[in-house]
């Protein structure tokens, strides 16, 4: 049973290390590219192919292979019990989702689908690059099934029993994840397949674009999701202390649940084909899923100072100083809320329903999400990995101290090259381009910006590279001598009788059908109701 | 179920937060009448330049019937056209863009115009220029290979130089 | 009696003015071309007959060359090679002929009693053809040109050529001209003729802009560069991922993705 779990934990995790190494790579050639320090390399198609590359393997081949692999892992260690599904459906889950990211590596490295992470239409892509993204999303609806039924039958069989934490926002998160892209997949199996295929003739963009932002927000949440996981469950164990609210957290993980999926509309504030009344709707519900993230970051931080209060800390900060700061996870956690915290407030800003248009496709939005996504929640799948690595390998971690580093240069490469890229948003320069080729007036300004990201973009890959070498060398380590548990923090109030509400989704899952039904219904069914021009495929 | 108290008093925080700035918002919006551009009307992109709004005789700016100011506008790769408008500072201004042929976006830099344009839809935005000076117009959606250089200046001046080029029969 | 002699002036002058007026503005009334691609105008060339196109194209090798890639020494510089030309863009220069949105008397004549299938026959049979091969030396090619048509001139906000004419001068959906092996007397004459704007039929002025900014001496080096890519192949624009390379049943490009896979060797 462990052989299998950890196994699939690892397949599914070292291709999301592979394909991330790979993307970090491609990440320091756009950057140096847009230094304009380097002509040699300024081939504008060869930069378009690589951010299409780097954005797909980012956002949807590191994160959903991780996030797997975490959860298949989660389900071995929390229930202690068999995956549901047993190992044929693992692995076929497993196949699916590769092959279509093999697919997709393919079609992206060759140019044949330089369209970008969005793929918005009517820039079209080579079709096999759209069924990749298919399989490679219908190869992780096996694992939401896989998570779902196995937290089912464990409930079955500890009848009145709190779901352990860790395994009860996993869940939600596979939930979540099922029911957002849902939109992506239904613009892909519905229109941009049969459009790429000349099955049919035009497509409409609106409604392309429409169902694309159902997936766009809540896809980051179930990114960031399994960084919380890590906040409440790993976190406070490593720091030596305690989960601060075992209740709260799994009430923040439901606001998250719900709120996340029917607010994609402020990713569409500036399309003209959607009425301003929905996207207020829609921005209501973006300022209430700030609200979890705000209850998350006390629960993290309170748990902290809990831990450093136990280790002898005093006075009103004296805890901080008191903690365990050369412990990977304790770190991360450290940096990772640091980010969190600038990168939140941005998020404010682009979230607000009059001030979007001052940031809407600039800089500063490239700037905020690899702050929040790269920064805040992929360090802590990098202190995850190494919180897991010891029982998944059965082998001691390869260097605590490389850990340590890694980490280090992870926080200071992505402050160092967000910060100014949150500026040159503010200085006007627009998103997806290479070398900005305007008049020098407009260019002058950027360039010492453009220089410092290049200098954060050098530290980071150094980070990606520390990262593989030590998770890798790990492998080749003696093997401990008793097998290395993965321990789960305690809650500071032992949950007695949990609420059913906080232990199940049934009544959740119906919340949220309503909620997208109300919020993406009519947005959505404007489309087949009014007279709408399509477009036919155009090339890059 | 217990809630520790400081924590309490935090999500009850969070919340007015949140709520706050959803409220601070709305006045505005209501009370300033400031929204993002949401015009929902259709074209053809595939025949706009056989359209009456957008055909080459009708881009650029028109001094309306009710003496207020439009500019026509086409987002076509690799550029938008008219290429070089002028606008006067502090008037009110109604831009109607539209793509003829992929997903545009177009921003002035330092204001408010910044828009999606989108093939088969219409983009308006209404908007007032504070300040004389020249404004680069991105395009700040991916639309091609030829995306990089895909931009424009907007000339804004003072209202007696932009009543002159008008006269002088300058779009 | 005076009365009518004043009245017959002013009509007489109304006449003239209005005759003046008229002439003047057809020359900048729009459309600059009735082509819009539309479901229908597309399924022309889709449905096209090779055949009846090859028939066609007889006739116009009289000056356009026996497989459309010789111009006759007559008219050189008005005379381009067509052989291998997207087309979309053969298709919507002739009918801008028939349609008198681009002025020459000779074409007219020519294209005059074809019909719009016709039309479209005869481009998709050019398409087929490979395009002309290089006729200037690669060494002759300034690297200012090699950068006007692979990196543009941001600053005076002209995109490059291969922007919208591909990374390899083979043109690209939907009806942006393949420019590669095109004759170096008919590329410079016709940027000049946008450029003096008696060439007006590119719609929304976008020629016109990009050869107005340009200077003659620009516009010549670059009639070297595209001269000097001629590839002698067939056209570079396929139909989709899986399709062959025929041999006996030419491929007939639709509106599909030029073949992107690698950056022109000479972008510096």
């Amino acid at each position: 049973m462990r052989a299998h779990a950890s196994k699939l934990s690892l397949a599914n995790i070292w291709v999301a290390l592979t394909t991330f190494l790979l993307a970090a790579l491609m990440g320091l050639y756009q950057v140096a590219e847009r230094s304009g320090l380097f002509p040699q390399i300024e081939v504008i198609e060869l930069y378009y192919r690589s951010v299409s590359s780097h954005g797909v393997i980012m956002g949807f081949v590191l994160t959903t292979f991780f996030i797997m692999g975490f959860g298949y892992w989660i389900i071995h260690t929390t229930l202690k019990t068999e995956i549901w599904g047993g190992k044929k459906l693992g692995w076929f889950g497993f196949s699916l989702a590769f092959g279509g990211t093999v697919a997709d590596a393919i079609m992206l490295l060759s140019g044949e689908a330089s369209v970008m992470y969005t793929f918005y239409p009517p820039l079209k892509a080579n079709p096999v690059f759209y069924f990749g993204a298919a399989f490679l999303v219908v190869g992780s609806w096996v694992w939401c099934l896989q998570m779902v039924m196995s937290m089912h039958v464990w409930k079955k069989a500890n009848p009145g029993a709190a779901v352990p934490l860790a395994m009860y926002a996993m869940t939600a998160n596979a939930i979540l994840w099922f029911i957002t892209s849902l939109g992506v997949t239904s613009e892909v199996l519905f229109q941009l397949i049969p459009w790429s295929l000349g099955w049919i003739d035009t497509i409409d963009v609106g409604l392309a674009r429409t169902l694309f932002s159902w997936t766009l927000h809540a896809i980051v949440y179930f990114w960031l999701i399994p960084a919380y996981i890590a906040f409440y469950t790993l976190l406070p164990k490593a720091a030596g202390g305690k989960l601060f609210s075992d209740e709260i957290s799994r009430i923040s993980i439901l606001m998250l649940l719900v709120f996340s999926v029917p607010i994609g509309m402020h990713h569409l504030y500036v399309d003209p084909f959607q009425d301003a009344g929905w996207k207020f709707v829609h921005m209501i519900g973006t300022f209430m899923v700030a609200i979890p993230t705000l209850i998350t970051g006390f629960t993290a931080i309170a748990s902290m100072e809990v831990a450093g209060r136990l280790r002898g800390g005093k006075g009103l900060f004296g805890w901080i100083k008191a903690l365990n700061w050369s412990n990977p996870m304790v770190l991360s956690g450290g940096l990772s809320l640091l980010m969190l915290t600038i990168g939140g407030w941005g998020g404010m800003i682009n979230a607000s329903y009059s001030l979007n248009v001052a940031v809407h496709n600039t800089q500063w939005i490239t700037g905020h999400f690899h702050l929040i996504f790269a920064g805040t929640s992929v360090i802590m799948y990098f202190s995850a990995a190494y919180y897991m690595w010891p029982s998944l390998t059965g082998r001691p971690l390869y260097s605590t101290k490389m850990a340590l580093i890694q980490l280090w240069l992870w926080f200071i490469g992505m402050v160092v090259l967000t910060l100014p890229w949150h500026v040159l948003g503010l200085l006007g320069q627009p998103r997806r381009i290479g070398v900005p080729p305007y008049a020098d007036d407009v260019t002058a300004p950027w360039a010492p910006y453009e220089f410092l990201m290049l200098v954060g973009g050098v530290i980071l890959f150094i980070s990606a590279v520390l990262l593989i070498i030590n998770l890798l060398f790990s492998h080749f380590k003696a093997k401990a001598e008793t097998m290395p548990v993965m321990e789960y923090a305690e809650s500071m109030h032992p949950v007695m009788n949990i609420p059913k509400l906080l232990n199940g989704f049934g009544f959740w899952t119906a919340v949220i059908v309503v909620y997208m039904i109300a919020s993406y219904g009519y947005p959505i069914l404007q489309f087949f109701l009014m007279e709408t021009n399509g477009t036919f495929p155009w090339s890059i | 179920m217990h809630i520790d108290g400081t924590e309490k008093k935090w999500v009850i925080l969070s919340f007015a937060m949140a709520f706050a700035m959803m409220g601070i918002l709305a006045a505005y919006a209501i009370n300033k009448n400031i929204h993002p551009p949401s015009n929902v009307e259709t074209i053809d992109s595939t025949t706009l330049h056989l359209s009456e709004e957008f055909n080459e005789d009708n881009i650029g700016i028109k001094r309306e019937a009710d003496g207020s100011l439009r500019v026509t506008m086409v987002a076509a790769r690799y550029g938008f056209f008219p290429h070089n408008l002028k606008i006067p500072v502090d008037t009110p201004i109604k831009f109607r863009l539209a793509s003829a042929d992929v997903l545009h976006g177009v921003h002035t830099a330092f204001t408010n115009m910044n828009t999606m344009v989108v093939p088969g839809y219409i983009s308006e935005v209404n908007t007032t220029f504070p300040k004389v000076g020249k404004f680069p117009m991105f395009c700040n959606e991916y639309c091609g290979l030829g995306h990089d250089y895909m931009w424009s200046q907007l000339n804004v001046v003072s209202k007696e130089d932009f009543e002159k080029s008008m006269k002088e029969g300058d779009k | 009696m005076q009365k009518f002699t004043i009245l017959k002036t002013v009509s007489l002058a109304f006449c003239v003015f209005g005759f003046i007026a008229g002439t003047l503005s057809t020359a900048s009334a729009a459309p600059s071309s009735n082509v819009a691609w539309t479901s229908e105008t597309r399924n022309l060339i889709k449905n096209a007959n090779l055949e009846n196109g090859e028939k066609i194209a007889e006739k116009c090798g009289k000056c356009h060359g026996a497989d459309g890639t010789d111009a006759t020494p007559i008219e050189e510089e008005d005379t381009p090679f067509l052989a291998g030309q997207v087309a979309h863009a053969n298709y919507k220069q002739i009918i801008d002929y028939q349609d008198k949105k681009r002025d020459d008397k000779i074409m007219l004549k020519k294209v005059r009693k074809l019909s719009k299938q016709d039309v479209a026959d005869v481009s998709a049979f050019y398409a087929t053809q490979s395009l002309p091969v290089s006729s200037v030396d690669s060494a002759k090619v300034t690297p200012e040109a090699v950068k006007m048509a692979t990196r543009g001139a941001g600053e005076r906000f002209l995109p490059p050529c291969a922007g919208c004419h591909g990374l390899k001068g083979e043109g690209s959906i939907v009806d942006v001209p393949a420019l590669a092996g095109q004759s170096v007397s008919y590329f410079v004459t016709t940027m000049m003729a946008y450029k003096e704007e008696d060439r007006e039929n590119d719609i929304y002025s976008r020629m016109r802009f990009i050869a107005g900014e340009l200077s003659e001496k620009e516009i010549t080096e670059l009639a070297d560069y595209y001269a000097s890519i001629g590839t002698g192949t067939k056209l570079l624009v396929v139909e989709s991922a899986d399709e062959e390379e025929p041999e006996s049943e030419p491929a007939t490009p639709e509106t599909e993705t030029p073949d992107a896979s690698s950056p022109p060797k000479d972008a510096s």
